[in-house]
């Protein structure tokens, strides 16, 4: 155990500077922007403020795809409810590969919007799979986006960053002979080739939830600037979220999601321990040729829906539990955390990515042996 | 007392080059053993092989355990000191002393740091930025450092100066080798090494054509200096080698008694090097 932290110790040691420059960058540039924020602000005038603080109710209402319900039934519903509309309706399908047709109905009138409720949970002919209600002032809607957006871009720039990490692990010790150090020193191969997973997971958690938790700060001072207090705009939804669950939810859908990369990973941590040069290029550039071949060739988009996939998941879970407040005596289907936990870990593709990575760590760990130097 | 390192039928090849053929060696304790042979002879891959870095056919154990299967284990005992600087450059001399000395128990962190106080290198010092002799120091007092009985040097000087060179093999026999312990040397630079050797092995295009103690290779090596008129009473005799010096002949001459020759000219001991030149000079 201590030689597995002392190893980690080493990943920080020569990575620590490439973290604190992108941290310190990151929240540059989130400070710069809220210069112009704030001379957009000193030009609203008090009454469109007051248009960000509206107090909006909405419920999304998710169909099984296949019954036979359509949007002019629930559009005929809705016409029987004057201040209630439909904002969007759109079919999805989530991560796990299910399709639903969802609608998004908008009103400012909470009663109002349980009567819709009532009626169509009383409609036989509605299958409803999940129903979620939000309280949403105008500005939480935006924030919502923002955050989420913001997320999901994090995410994606951090994967980005871990490329280089995973496609350099091995190739840069062999490239300086270090390996040959570490190899002359009582530690085992594996627990190496470990270490460099476990900091690269790592890092993707941690340098996720800094960043995202600088959004959040960067966020309340934006809300601050543009409409007045934070807290007060955000707290009646807020209130309604479990944020222990949401924190547990948040580490969970990560490690997922690293279970579900962890291909990818292994497979530039094989180009590392292969190539004489320009691992980065080769361990991205490979898996893009095969995916443009697969669909060229094959009409198969397997590869681009599998990453497609993954962010869902994490777009899903922040739906799920952090921008949606649910009314649990209408949900069909209770957000329960272990539940959630389970219904993404326990899944084909958890099994499919556990076996591909065993497969590419063994062949790593082949070469990792084998091809010490790169020249 | 066991052996430290037995070699068995070593092989190693690099697709179908035989980098190394069916190698046998044996090492006792309490010995300097040096490794010569020409570039391309297949010294580094042997070490390689030895220290568990590379895959290899064939069985080689060190302190009786299988350097294949314990190799992680077997480094708490050895030192290894590449021709190559191989310690991270990014890392600072701090970090690597205290990676050492987290990583090995058998590491003394503050006798490393007595080694390195005689040096310039300083501590928060970047790894990349000392030059090639310092990096080479920092190694050296690294692996001095460490409590190995086995202690494995693959070219360590190699492109330094010469009062480095003297410094560098001054502290192995100084600060490291004793009755117990044994170091493993390999180079080219034969004349360098010689005056610290207790055996030596000569190795060509894969293979120990020579395996032999220095006192060995002394009673059985002479070299005599003879003129023009007693020159061919030697040629008789099929010397390994003749080299012509400032009017004199040198031949090196093996397994033949001193007081057959000692006539014809002036005998001494032949250096190491003049036996590694004569014996690689000869055609296979």
């Amino acid at each position: 155990m201590s030689e597995l932290l002392t190893l980690l110790k080493r990943e920080w040691w020569e990575w620590k500077s490439a973290i604190l420059w992108l941290i310190g960058g990151f929240s540059f540039i989130l400070i710069l922007t809220l210069i112009p924020i704030k001379r957009i602000s000193d030009e609203l005038s008090m009454k469109d403020r007051q248009i960000f603080n509206k107090n909006l109710f909405s419920v999304t209402i998710d169909l099984q795809n296949n019954s036979n319900i359509n949007s002019s039934i629930i559009q005929n519903k809705i016409e029987e409810f004057e201040n209630l509309s439909i904002q969007y309706s759109f079919n999805s399908t989530d991560s796990l590969g299910i399709s639903n047709e969802e609608f998004v109905i908008q009103g400012n009138s909470e009663s109002e919007l349980n009567k819709f409720i009532e009626v169509i949970k009383t409609d036989e002919n509605i299958k409803i799979t999940d129903i979620n209600k939000i309280f949403k002032p105008d500005i939480l809607s935006g924030l919502s986006f923002g955050i989420l957006t913001g997320f999901v871009i994090i995410q994606l720039f951090v994967l980005f960053i871990a490329l280089f990490y995973f496609s350099d692990s091995i190739y840069k010790e062999r490239s300086n002979n270090s390996t040959l150090y570490f190899r002359s020193l009582p530690i085992g191969d594996h627990l190496v080739l470990f270490s460099k997973l476990k900091a690269g997971s790592i890092g993707i958690i941690g340098l996720t939830t800094i960043m995202l938790i600088i959004l959040l700060i960067y966020a309340q001072f934006a809300v601050r600037i543009v409409s007045g207090n934070f807290w007060d705009i955000i707290s009646i939804p807020l209130n309604q979220i479990n944020k222990v669950d949401l924190f547990i939810d948040l580490i969970i859908y990560q490690i997922v999601t690293l279970i579900w990369i962890s291909p990818l990973i292994l497979f530039l941590m094989l180009v590392s321990s292969i190539v004489k040069n320009r691992p980065l290029i080769i361990g991205v550039g490979l898996p893009i040729l095969l995916s443009i071949t697969l669909m060229v060739v094959f009409e198969q988009n397997d590869i681009i829906l599998q990453v497609s996939y993954i962010f869902n998941a994490i777009e899903q879970m922040f739906i799920e539990q952090n921008l949606i407040s649910e009314i649990s005596n209408l949900g069909t289907n209770d957000v329960n955390i272990l539940g959630s936990f389970w219904k993404y870990l326990l899944t084909q593709r958890t099994l499919f990515s556990i076996i591909i990575s065993g497969l590419i760590y063994f062949a790593t760990w082949n070469f990792y042996r084998k091809n010490i130097p790169t020249n | 007392m066991n052996p430290i390192v037995e070699i068995q039928n070593l092989n190693k090849l690099f697709g179908q080059l035989k980098a190394l053929n069916q190698i046998n060696l044996t090492i006792n304790p309490g010995k300097i053993v040096g490794l010569i042979g020409p570039n391309g002879s297949g010294k580094t891959t042997m070490l390689r092989a030895l220290t568990g870095l590379i895959e290899y056919e064939g069985n080689i154990s060190i302190f009786g355990r299988e350097t294949k299967l314990s190799r992680a284990e077997l480094m708490k005992s050895i030192g290894i000191i590449h021709d190559v600087p191989v310690i991270p450059p990014w890392m600072k001399v701090r970090q690597a002393l205290e990676f050492q000395h987290q990583i090995n128990t058998k590491f003394d962190i503050e006798k490393c740091n007595e080694q390195l106080s005689k040096t310039n290198i300083r501590l928060n010092q970047k790894v990349g930025t000392l030059s090639k002799g310092m990096k080479t120091q920092l190694h050296l007092a690294l692996v001095l450092s460490t409590d190995t009985q086995f202690l494995v040097l693959d070219e360590p000087t190699h492109g330094l100066d010469i009062l480095f060179r003297k410094q560098f093999y001054n502290s192995i026999l100084e600060d490291y080798f004793n009755e117990t312990r044994s170091v493993f040397i390999s180079t080219h630079q034969v004349e360098e090494i010689e005056h610290i050797l207790s055996d030596v092995i000569f190795i060509r295009k894969g293979e120990i054509i020579l395996s032999d103690s220095i006192e060995n290779l002394h009673q059985k090596y002479s070299s005599i200096s003879v003129n023009e008129k007693n020159a061919n009473d030697i040629r008789k005799l099929n010397p390994l080698s003749e080299q012509k010096i400032l009017g004199s002949i040198y031949f090196l001459l093996k397994n033949i008694e001193q007081s057959k020759i000692d006539k014809y000219g002036q005998i001494s001991k032949p250096s190491i090097s003049d036996i590694f030149v004569a014996i690689m000079g000869e055609k296979v």
